[in-house]
């Protein structure tokens, strides 16, 4: 070979000539010795001899290495160096990629003297492969950050591969699906599964259809799901796309809760309009300063001004006609109390007539305290009080009329056994005693009734002053004395020295004291009555006790009511009212009165006074 | 000496019985006059030494006219009034009038009456 060099250099020459390759040969200083005219035409220059000399570097893209030192090495060393990737640039700056295989040329001794490089540009197939890679980042990226769930099974239901999104819902992670491995696991209702392959069997796939999935602690959230059949290695796959619907669920679930609510709100509203609309009382609201913004068609009619005519007015229009004193007293209620205020007002309609109502005034509070509203209420009790009137002249007459019979029967009665009418035998006379007393408890009865429409009409005023409440019961019990006497009891009152004075009104206390001895004497047939007094805090209590039958536990709430009597034993003479005048008149004197009492041991009648300060 | 004259106005006839036997078995000479006017009338022309008067009377005039026109009689207005009456919330105002007792009917006795009237006279 070596006695024929030039034939050598022909070959070469011939193959540069024709290759398609890009063919160089470099120099192990990096310099172009020769090249294919493919490799001419590929780096842009004009002629084979134009490259020769050129710097290997100089025909890479900038900053590229030319080869590394070892592999350099392994050149000089006559081993072959494949697989090269360089970027290469032609003489416009176009850069292209070439994957190089490099020979090592050798003289005869065995030394490698040149190197042999062909390049294939594989910037196609590199870009190709970048493209792929771009891509298959991008659905990487999509199918992690998606918001639905993708997942893709098996026809037997194993889980391939799914995103993160498939797990969030649920709250499980990535090794809690790997465990569970089968979908069938992650339905709530089993048979929902059955109902939705079914159809995706039928169909080949399905659509949006909503189905609950379980969460790993076991509760159910909404979904909505579709499943795709997709081929993928050749096998056919079910790729299911979940959606999350708990928020939608949940803000679907307010929605509509707040829409029953706000329904609720309205139709109770107009239950509320109509109630005061439809309403017999007159109603009003005002503001603080009683001017009126709202007034039903009530108001309207019992006061005999037209809506309109009220709004922006006060109720002057037609009340005001109290004493000072009373508004008074009203607005420190409503507006410095801010309680409610009830009462009776005289007013006036719009014709004139005068009227009484029953007045209810509410503030209604804002959240700092202040007053936003007032609620007046007013009922016309005109009538009522006339009836009232009526009622309490009837009683009033009738009781008078009563009394001059019983009087005139008490007289004729008293003269026949004073004996003004001849003597009479002791029978008769013990019969007439019996009539007497008779007609005295009718004339008592007359009396208490007389008593209890006046108190109740305020006609008797009780008028507390400073006063000696052992000379009020000394008073009291002076004409009782011989009542017990004639029965045989004992009246005992040892009233301790230097007891407070109290606020009591004297003729009124002695009435109270009169009744409570007098019915203890009554009730009692052994034994006696006991009064004393004691101090408790600011009040002087006074104790009547006795030592009679005792009431029973059932009739103790009931005895200071109006027409109550103790007992419906055979011979023992009613309560009556003297019980109920008792509590009107210490009730009216600021005190109070009970009754502690244990069957068949006695009773203990009380009542408190205010001691004067 | 005779035992004074006395005029009783009052309506309801029972009563008016009562004190006629009450009085005249003591010895009094008593007068009865059933309303107001009449009573009035009576005691002008009667001129007694006592006046036992009712308030709620029929007609148009009550005890306490009765007594407030006597006191405008100058002839008449020193003779002892008693109001004898069911209403027993009016005493402070018979007394203002003019009337020396107040006695409540059903409070009382016909015995009494005539005590509390003996004793009346006797202060004269």
């Amino acid at each position: 070979m070596s006695e024929n060099p030039i034939s050598k250099s022909k070959i070469y020459d011939h193959i540069f000539q024709s290759s398609l390759e890009i063919v160089a040969l470099i120099s192990f200083r990096g310099k172009v010795i020769d090249v294919s005219e493919t490799a001419v035409k590929k780096f842009g220059y004009s002629s084979r001899s134009e490259m020769v000399g050129v710097n290997l570097l100089k025909l890479l893209k900038s900053g590229e290495a030319a080869l590394p030192k070892e592999r350099i090495q392994k050149l000089l060393h006559g081993e072959k160096l494949e697989g090269i990737e360089r970027e290469f640039k032609n003489k416009k700056g176009e850069v292209w990629v070439g994957l190089a295989n490099a020979i090592p040329i050798l003289d005869d001794l065995g030394t490698p003297i040149e190197i042999l490089v062909i390049v294939r540009d594989i910037t196609e197939i590199k870009n190709n492969e970048r493209r792929l890679r771009d891509s298959n980042n991008l659905y990487q990226t999509i199918f992690e950050n998606v918001p639905i769930g993708i997942g893709l099974a098996d026809l037997r239901g194993n889980l391939v591969d799914f995103n993160p999104e498939m797990l969030r819902p649920g709250g499980y992670s990535k090794k809690d699906i790997e465990k569970i491995k089968n979908v069938s696991k992650l339905y709530y209702d089993k048979k929902e599964r059955t109902r939705i392959l079914t159809l995706a069997n039928k169909q080949g796939y399905v659509d949006d259809v909503e189905v609950e999935f379980v969460k790993k602690d076991g509760t159910p959230y909404p979904t909505l799901m579709s499943l795709r059949q997709v081929k993928l290695d050749r096998k056919i796959h079910w790729l299911a796309l979940v959606l999350d619907l708990s928020k939608q669920k949940e803000a679907e679930n307010k929605l509509a809760s707040e829409h029953q609510i706000s329904e609720e709100r309205v139709e109770k509203l107009n239950m509320f309009q109509l109630a005061v609309e439809n309403a017999a009382e007159h109603i009003i609201v005002t503001d603080p300063d009683a001017k009126i913004i709202y007034a039903n068609p009530a108001a309207s009619k019992i006061t005999g001004y037209s809506i309109d005519e009220m709004m922006g007015k006060t109720p002057a229009l037609w009340g005001n006609h109290m004493p000072k004193e009373f508004y008074e007293k009203m607005w420190d209620t409503i507006k410095n109390k801010k309680q409610t205020f009830v009462g009776e007002v005289n007013n006036k309609k719009k014709d004139g007539t005068l009227y009484i109502s029953s007045l209810y005034i509410t503030p209604i509070l804002d959240d700092k305290k202040n007053v936003k509203y007032f609620i007046g209420i007013e009922r016309d009790v005109t009538k009522e009080k006339q009836i009232e009137q009526m009622k309490d002249d009837f009683v009033n007459i009738a009781a008078h009329d009563l009394r001059t019979p019983a009087t005139a029967v008490k007289g004729f009665l008293s003269m026949v056994l004073e004996g003004d009418a001849g003597t009479v035998g002791d029978s008769v006379k013990e019969m007439i005693k019996d009539a007497y007393e008779g007609n005295e408890r009718l004339i008592e009865l007359i009396n208490n009734f007389l008593n209890v429409s006046r108190i109740e009409r305020g006609k008797i005023t009780v008028n507390p002053k400073p006063g000696n409440i052992t000379h009020i019961v000394k008073a009291a019990i002076q004409n009782l004395k011989h009542a017990a006497e004639d029965k045989g009891l004992y009246l005992k009152y040892e009233p301790q020295a230097n007891l407070p004075k109290v606020m009591a009104d004297e003729d009124r206390t002695i009435e109270v004291i009169s009744n409570l001895v007098g019915n203890a004497l009554k009730f009692t047939e052994k034994g006696g009555i006991t009064i004393s007094h004691e101090i408790k805090g600011h009040v002087l209590v006074t104790n009547i006790s006795d030592t009679g039958p005792g009431i029973s536990k059932d009739l103790i709430p009931e005895l200071f009511q109006k027409f109550r009597r103790a007992g419906t034993r055979a011979n023992t003479p009613g309560l009556g009212l003297g019980l109920y005048i008792s509590k009107l008149i210490i009730m009216q004197s600021h005190g109070e009165i009970w009754v502690k009492s244990k069957e068949g041991k006695g009773s203990t009648f009380s009542f408190s006074l205010p001691i004067v300060k | 000496m005779a035992k004074a004259k006395i005029v009783l106005v009052e309506d309801d006839n029972l009563l008016q019985k009562l004190y006629k036997e009450a009085f005249e078995k003591d010895g009094y000479t008593l007068m009865f006059a059933s309303d107001g006017q009449q009573g009035l009338e009576l005691i002008k022309e009667q001129k007694p030494d006592l006046i036992i008067l009712d308030i709620m009377l029929p007609g148009g005039m009550n005890g306490f006219d009765v007594m407030e026109n006597l006191k405008r009689i100058p002839n008449l207005k020193s003779i002892p009034i008693l109001v004898f009456t069911n209403l027993d919330s009016e005493k402070e105002t018979a007394e203002k009038i003019g009337a020396v007792d107040y006695i409540v009917k059903a409070n009382s006795n016909p015995d009494e009456v005539v005590k509390r009237v003996e004793g009346m006279l006797q202060s004269k």
